[in-house]
């Protein structure tokens, strides 16, 4: 998307929403909790074709499959959910 | 514009790129995320987002940031002016500085080679006659460039853009995508023989796909990571899934053929390209026929005049329209658009106005009669002085408000809007849940060997449960279609809306729409309403007359001084007249009308006092020389302030009864001397002619009994029946609807006004500060109402009934109250606002039941409920298309609104009872 030529110049007075955020922003607060509770959910369906009859492809790409929608699941969840009760 | 809360504002941006209501939700969520943002609606159809926000914590250029990094534009206006002295490194210099110094201007280019300044700006901030002020106020003369780059409509432009890309996008995406089509089923009959194999080579088709993956099918991978960043998701996401998912295990098969996703027979690059094809074939159709719903009120802002000629110093200028000012003198000459709205000075013509008013007869304009800017003058040419200029014009102010209505939501899309809001996670969830079941039971208890692909010859034998699971989440995730979910009720709202507009019926928001649908009793004002508000004086009768009609005198009971009043008919009218002198009531007016129509010379008022819904009272000197208080108080109303004064109305009551019989207001005429014991100065100032013998017999009677109000005759009013009300109030009573007359008048006279046009319920001798009441007890009966009335009058019941509409508002319609305003005084547009309310809801349920259907049994066939039976599964590609197809049936049908033609306004009703089937709904049906 095309920017305006005098927001370039800095006028607006609030942070960029592209700029860093500090580690105890809520976006990484957010991100680690999505992303810890994906990869814990892709781990236990990992874990558990362990104990089936499948072949080993069938395990890592589940669990990558699994990881993923839980992503995708999660990221738009928990990023509100948490900025809203630190801003509360 | 300011809210309530002083420091907070409200701005209308243009939003472009939404597709669905998934766009509509991730919008309004980032807003609502901004520091300072209160409130934030977004209309799709309408393509803009209403937000409120505190400036001092929000600027404008942080929302257009936001919007700008989810993927979306805020469309600029542009402006292109000829600036004439400028000179370089100097002028263009100040006027660069000057501008961009204005809230609003985004971008500034002045080249004083060609003496051009290019703004581009927000339109919902500034005006273009505000920045050629501003160059103006710079000392330099500033115009318009040329009229086919002036005002160039950028969202129209985007849209265009928009358009193109897309069809740049399926150039690519389809011929690429009919290839690799051919090339995967290049094994199978009938295509077996005749396409090259090289085109089934797994490294041909990688080499095919993977520019269309990453060429056209880029946006959607971009848009969905830029949602995700900030929490939201939209269709794009599904769109990436399936088609990043499809490519992948086709990629993974070409190269690592043994990893266990289905080998070499399962590349399903077909499906990736085609996913890809159909996605963008969808765009390319909602592109093309999004902007189409909103035909109405782009037709009425194309005809928001250019240009005036403007007669100053005597010569005729021509200048932009948007420069007339207040009182300029414009000239219109035949086929040309009225420029402002004025009045005309004058000239003589017959105007257009078909477009502000619906009505397709040209009305004929003579010196004094009013003008509106944007109609079209036909005949002959006339000057006007102009009196509402730029955004105060009706045609301005009737695009505003319809503009406005257009970006409000109706109840009934509050379930759609919850459903498609959350609907992209839904999905994904399901598609999860899918997965599961396929991975860990299903592929068990189920797979076939022979498992084909719904339409294809594809067999999938080799696929494992990895491959197969898979297959089935990404079809679920591919086929499901919020945008149609998300499209149907403000696409409909959009074209009932605009549809509205043509025919002069204008719904303040998508709400009055529906409760207009949902209306079951129209209460119908009748002064002005049902009738022409104009009334006349019918009849007077002098009480002596009356005596003298009756040989046996008065009636038992009358008092006997009643047999001493001796008032001509003539007298009894000019002393009505008098006392009605400064009153605004139509009734007042038509007695003060109807006597200087019959000559008679009027009196001063000393006092006057209106009693509302009874009748006024005033006093009345008797000469010039007679000083102040001395004079008759004259009391001229109903039958009830009669009786509050005491005065006995038994000699006139027979007359008065005939008279309400006959559908004529009667009103009762009574006087008092002031100057109480000086009875024979009163006697002769009263009768205010020396030479009129009856007035002083008159005044002789009431000088004998000072101390009583004397009745002296009756005057009857009637207002003349609006041509179209009795066929108005017959569409309505054929639709369904119950119609209900409410008036001050008396019963009697009330009951005779609704017999002539067919109305069966009288809501009679209710005062105007009542009227709501008698709405609000309509309400208790537990029927939906719409109140029809004067907008100014009327205007508490209008705004307690369900509905209020406000009728002849003429064209300034902003000061209008009543959530629905119909520009002409014609009742029967009463019946069009009902009809095209109740098209537009069953178009809403149409593209509703359409939408949520499609979802409801798509969805269950992705997910492969029927497998275990036929072991068939849809492919992605399928599934792809099906998708396509649903958001655009969706338009589709609410295209079909753009010809849609009131049936009342088709002509008389038909008498065919098939007819009157198809088009009478109940208000039981209107609500389900």
């Amino acid at each position: 998307m095309s920017t305006h030529p005098n927001m370039a110049q800095g006028t607006s007075p609030e942070p960029s929403p592209r700029r860093a955020l500090p580690l105890s922003s809520p976006a990484l607060l957010a991100a680690a909790i999505y992303t810890g509770v994906s990869l814990a959910a892709g781990l236990i369906f990992f874990l558990v074709t362990l104990a089936g009859d499948y072949s080993w492809v069938a395990r890592i790409g589940g669990a990558i499959w699994v990881f993923a929608l839980c992503m995708i699941i999660l990221m738009p969840t928990i990023t509100p959910w948490i900025r809203e009760r630190m801003n509360r | 514009m300011k809210t309530d809360e002083t420091h907070l504002e409200e701005i209308t941006l243009p939003v472009a790129g939404m597709t669905c209501a998934a766009c509509v939700r991730k919008v309004e969520k980032t807003l609502r995320g901004l520091p300072g943002v209160r409130e934030a609606t977004v209309n799709l159809s309408a393509g803009k987002a209403g937000v409120v926000y505190d400036p001092e914590a929000c600027a404008l250029p942080q929302m257009e940031q936001a919007i700008s990094d989810i993927g979306y534009e805020v469309p600029l206006a542009r402006t292109d002016l000829l600036v004439l002295g400028m000179t370089p490194g100097h002028c263009d210099i100040i006027i660069g500085q000057a501008l961009r110094g204005m809230s609003g201007v985004r971008s500034v280019t002045v080249n004083p080679a060609t003496d051009t300044v290019s703004v581009e700006y927000l339109d919902a901030q500034l005006s273009a006659a505000a920045i050629k002020k501003a160059i103006r106020d710079l000392g330099y003369d500033v115009s318009e460039k040329g009229e086919g780059e002036a005002g160039m409509d950028r969202e129209r432009e985007l849209r265009r853009l928009e358009v193109r890309r897309q069809l740049t996008n399926m150039l690519i995406a389809w011929p690429l995508g009919a290839i690799v089509m051919l090339g995967t089923f290049s094994d199978y009959e009938p295509l077996k023989g005749i396409v090259p194999s090289f085109l089934g080579e797994k490294l041909f088709l990688f080499a095919l796909t993977t520019p269309l993956v990453v060429g056209p099918g880029r946006q959607f991978f971009l848009n969905s990571w830029n949602g995700l960043r900030r929490g939201v998701t939209d269709m794009n996401l599904l769109y990436a899934t399936g088609i990043g998912a499809a490519y992948l295990i086709a990629v993974i098969n070409t190269f690592w053929p043994d990893a266990g996703f289905g080998g070499e027979k399962a590349t399903f690059y077909e499906a990736a390209a085609l996913l890809v094809a159909f996605i963008v074939l969808g765009r390319y159709l909602e592109a093309l026929t999004r902007g189409r719903t909103s035909e109405a009120i782009r037709k009425l802002m194309k005809l928001q005049p250019k240009r005036a000629i403007v007669v100053r110093d005597g010569q005729e200028i021509e200048i932009p329209a948007d420069e007339v000012e207040i009182d300029d003198v414009c000239l219109v000459r035949p086929g040309e658009g009225v420029p402002v709205d004025g009045v005309v000075v004058d000239g003589y013509s017959a105007v257009d106005e078909s477009v502000v008013t619906g009505e397709s007869m040209p009305v004929e304009k003579r010196p004094g009669d009013e003008v509106i800017g944007g109609t079209i003058n036909r005949t002959g040419a006339f000057r006007l002085r102009a009196t509402r200029v730029g955004a105060e014009t009706a045609l301005a102010q009737i695009i505003k408000l319809v503009e406005d209505a257009q970006t409000t939501k109706a109840p009934i899309q509050a379930l759609a809007d919850r459903v498609a809001g959350h609907f992209i996670l839904a999905v994904h969830a399901l598609a999860l849940a899918v997965f599961l079941f396929w991975f860990f039971a299903g592929h068990d208890l189920w797979f076939d060997a022979d498992t084909r692909l719904v339409l294809t010859p594809y067999r999938l034998e080799d696929l494992e449960v990895f491959g197969f699971a898979l297959l089935i989440s990404v079809t679920v995730l591919v086929i499901s279609c919020p945008c149609a979910v998300g499209l149907a009720t403000p696409a409909a709202m959009m074209a009932g809306t605009g549809k509205g507009a043509e025919y002069g019926i204008l719904f303040k928001g998508a709400d009055a729409v529906e409760a207009t649908s949902k209306a079951q009793v129209v209460v119908l004002d009748k002064t002005g309403t049902l009738t022409k508000g104009e009334p006349s004086v019918t009849d007077v009768i002098a009480a002596s007359d009356s005596r003298r009609d009756r040989p046996s005198g008065p009636p038992a009971g009358a008092p006997a001084g009643q047999e001493r009043a001796a008032f001509t008919a003539d007298e009894v009218l000019r002393l009505a007249a008098s006392a009605e002198k400064s009153s605004e009531h139509p009734l007042g007016e038509a007695i003060v009308r109807g006597a200087r129509e019959r000559g008679l010379e009027l009196s001063e008022q000393h006092s006057f006092n209106s009693i509302p819904g009874h009748g006024v009272e005033a006093t009345i000197p008797l000469s010039r020389a007679s000083g102040e208080g001395s004079g008759v108080r004259v009391l001229l109303g109903n039958r009830k302030l009669m009786s509050d004064r005491g005065i006995d109305i038994a000699l006139l009551a027979a007359d008065a009864e005939r008279l309400e019989g006959e559908g004529k207001t009667a009103m009762f005429v009574a006087a008092f001397p002031t100057d109480g014991g000086s009875g024979s100065q009163a006697t002769e100032r009263l009768a205010g002619e020396p030479h009129s013998q009856s007035a002083g017999d008159a005044g002789q009677a009431m000088a004998t009994q000072p101390d009583s109000w004397q009745l002296l005759g009756i005057v009857a009013v009637a207002d003349t029946l609006k041509e179209t009300s009795a066929r108005a109030v017959s569409e309505l009573k054929r639709m369904g609807l119950e119609v209900v007359m409410i008036t001050g008048d008396n019963r009697r006279t009330a009951e005779a006004i609704a017999a002539q046009v067919g109305i069966d319920r009288v809501l009679a001798e209710v005062l105007p500060q009542d009227k709501a009441a008698e709405v609000r007890r309509l309400q208790e009966e537990g029927k939906a109402v719409a109140m029809v009335g004067d907008g100014v009058n009327d205007a508490p019941a209008l705004a307690q009934a369900d509905v209020g509409m406000a009728i002849g508002s003429g064209t300034d319609v902003a000061k209008e109250t009543g959530s629905v305003i119909l520009i002409r005084d014609d009742v029967l547009d009463v019946a069009a606002a009902v009809q095209v309310a109740r098209a537009t809801m069953r178009l809403v349920r149409q593209n509703l039941l359409w939408a949520f259907g499609y979802n409801a049994a798509a969805i269950p066939l992705a997910a492969g409920v029927l497998y275990p039976f036929f072991s068939q599964i849809v492919s992605p590609e399928l599934a792809a298309l099906l998708m396509a197809t649903s958001s655009f049936s969706v338009t589709m049908n609410t295209l079909r609104m753009r010809g849609y033609k009131p049936p009342v306004k088709r002509g008389p009703p038909s008498a065919s009872p098939e007819r009157a089937r198809r088009e009478v709904r109940t208000p039981v049906e209107a609500q389900s």
